[in-house]
């Protein structure tokens, strides 16, 4: 995945995906967790649960709030990031890569539509 | 909009990249790096912390002294010139306007510490009940305060200039030069490790808070920002004005009675505490340990068999005990449950009744410390 934003796709509701053939991988961006401080707790959907684009799927607990996590697209979740739940702090040191959430099985190309990564900060820094 | 006060390092914090936030009207650190990181430092090293925005008030007159004992519920007449108490400061009905620390400089000179978010309240307050013989003087805008907290704290302010021998037992303070610039170093804190504040002049602030800052490498410190110290006061089962408790609160309702002296003559709110106080009819504050990865918040309904009895008033994450915590006020008669319901969000938590203060220092502490008993 890298540090290269250029090819990863965002929601208004701060999470990114990063689509790799049959796979989206999916997080939270670097504004997200810059807002939330040191995340606590992550309660994810299990694999093979079937989400829909816009849908709640999961809790992010910080040291500030709860935060509720938004499926950006529709799909089966193959895998969860198991390594956050004895080290959630990946998500504050690498949102983009080892602090990914979750894979997903998506079930055609993104079926709402996604923000590029200008888009995204253009918007972020007007909330 | 009113443009958000800065203290003396409000621009060294936002050089340094930390965090900034509104508190209370000012532009404050809420996090340097990590509130994981921070509050690890002040519980195993140490960790160092800006809280000018502290509101500083000294009163003086003949009767100071005395007035200050009347004025709140503690015990202040007990106190000797370089000790201090803390206290809360209540209206003719029990309420609480404030929580504070008092300091003793003399009989006719005392020191009040109080809440920035209660300043302009807490002033009109005391000039309200002054007589002409009494000066009420806001120091705030002028005094700047740093704290050093940790096992570490007084290795630091030793480097600072301040050896073992002369730095001041708990809950007492010295009034010295630190590097040539006039502090009042006081041994107190709001984190339940040992440490100490310094109130220092704001025109000589930055200089002292840049001293101490390249000394903390040397002992593994950290700066920290109002995140961390919240979670640090949490632990250590300190109130927090505004969350904690407000006007509609007795001391009785926050479990703060041991502050009330009702043995003491007279003082503001005395007949209706003790009323209060016999009446049985206020409030409980009992601590709250969660088994669950859901974490409680300020306004979280606590249930007991489907009745409301309660609310969280504080929570948050025990990085030290590696599970939620809560403060919660509930009704005296359900003071004693072994364990309540919380409503957090779309679930309900269980949570264990546990006694305050959450997080206790190991009791091999420094000699000063114990000395000071």
């Amino acid at each position: 995945m890298g540090s290269d934003l250029s090819n990863l796709r965002f929601t208004e509701t701060h999470e990114w995906v990063d689509v790799q053939g049959e796979t989206a991988t999916v997080g939270i961006t670097d504004h997200a967790q810059s807002q939330l401080g040191d995340v606590i707790f992550v309660d994810l959907p299990k694999a093979g649960r079937v989400v829909s684009a816009g849908e709640r799927i999961g809790t992010i607990e910080s040291v500030k709030a709860a935060s509720d996590l938004y499926a950006p697209v529709s799909g089966t979740i193959l895998e969860t990031n198991t390594a956050l739940t004895d080290a959630p702090e990946l998500i504050n040191a690498h949102p983009y890569d080892d602090g990914w959430l979750l894979r997903v099985q998506p079930f055609s190309l993104p079926d709402t539509p996604l923000l590029t990564h200008e888009e995204y900060e253009t918007r972020a820094q007007g909330q | 909009m009113m443009p958000m006060k800065m203290t003396p390092m409000t621009l060294w914090h936002r050089e340094q990249g930390a965090h900034m936030s509104a508190f209370a009207g000012y532009e404050m650190p809420m996090q340097y790096t990590s509130i994981r990181d921070e509050h690890r430092a002040v519980r195993s090293a140490v960790g160092m912390f800006d809280l000018s925005h502290m509101g500083e008030v000294r009163i003086t007159g003949p009767s100071a002294k005395i007035w200050v004992h009347e004025l709140v519920t503690n015990d202040v007449l007990q106190l000797t010139p370089g000790s201090v108490c803390y206290t809360t400061m209540c209206t003719q009905t029990g309420g609480i306007i404030d929580d504070l620390l008092v300091y003793c400089e003399s009989d006719e000179s005392m020191y009040l510490v109080i809440n920035a978010s209660r300043t302009a309240e807490d002033i009109a307050w005391m000039q309200q009940n002054a007589d002409d013989t009494i000066r009420v003087a806001d120091l705030s805008d002028e005094t700047a305060l740093i704290a050093v907290q940790g096992p570490s704290a007084a290795a630091v302010i030793g480097k600072m200039g301040c050896s073992p021998s002369q730095q001041p037992t708990p809950f007492h303070f010295v009034d010295m030069e630190l590097q040539g610039i006039p502090v009042r170093l006081s041994r107190t804190g709001y984190t339940g490790e040992d440490g100490f504040e310094m109130y220092v002049p704001g025109s000589r602030a930055l200089p002292v808070w840049e001293a101490c800052a390249s000394l903390l490498a040397e002992d593994d410190g950290r700066l920290c920002g109002l995140g961390a110290r919240d979670i640090l006061r949490l632990e250590a089962g300190l109130r927090l004005y505004g969350s904690d408790m407000d006007m509609t609160n007795s001391p009785y309702d926050t479990g703060l009675g041991w502050t009330v002296k009702l043995g003491k003559e007279a003082f503001i709110g005395r007949d209706a505490l003790a009323q209060i106080h016999a009446s049985d009819s206020h409030s409980s504050f009992v601590g709250l340990r969660f088994s669950g990865r859901t974490i409680p918040r300020h306004g979280n309904a606590v249930f007991h068999d489907n009745v409301r009895i309660g609310t969280i008033t504080s929570g948050g994450f025990s990085f030290s005990l590696g599970y939620p915590i809560a403060t919660a006020r509930v009704d005296h008669e359900h003071a004693k449950l072994p364990t309540y319901d919380i409503a957090i969000r779309d679930t309900v938590e269980t949570a264990e009744r546990v006694p305050l203060p959450f997080y206790r220092r190991a009791q091999t502490q420094s000699k000063e410390e114990s000395r000071g008993k």
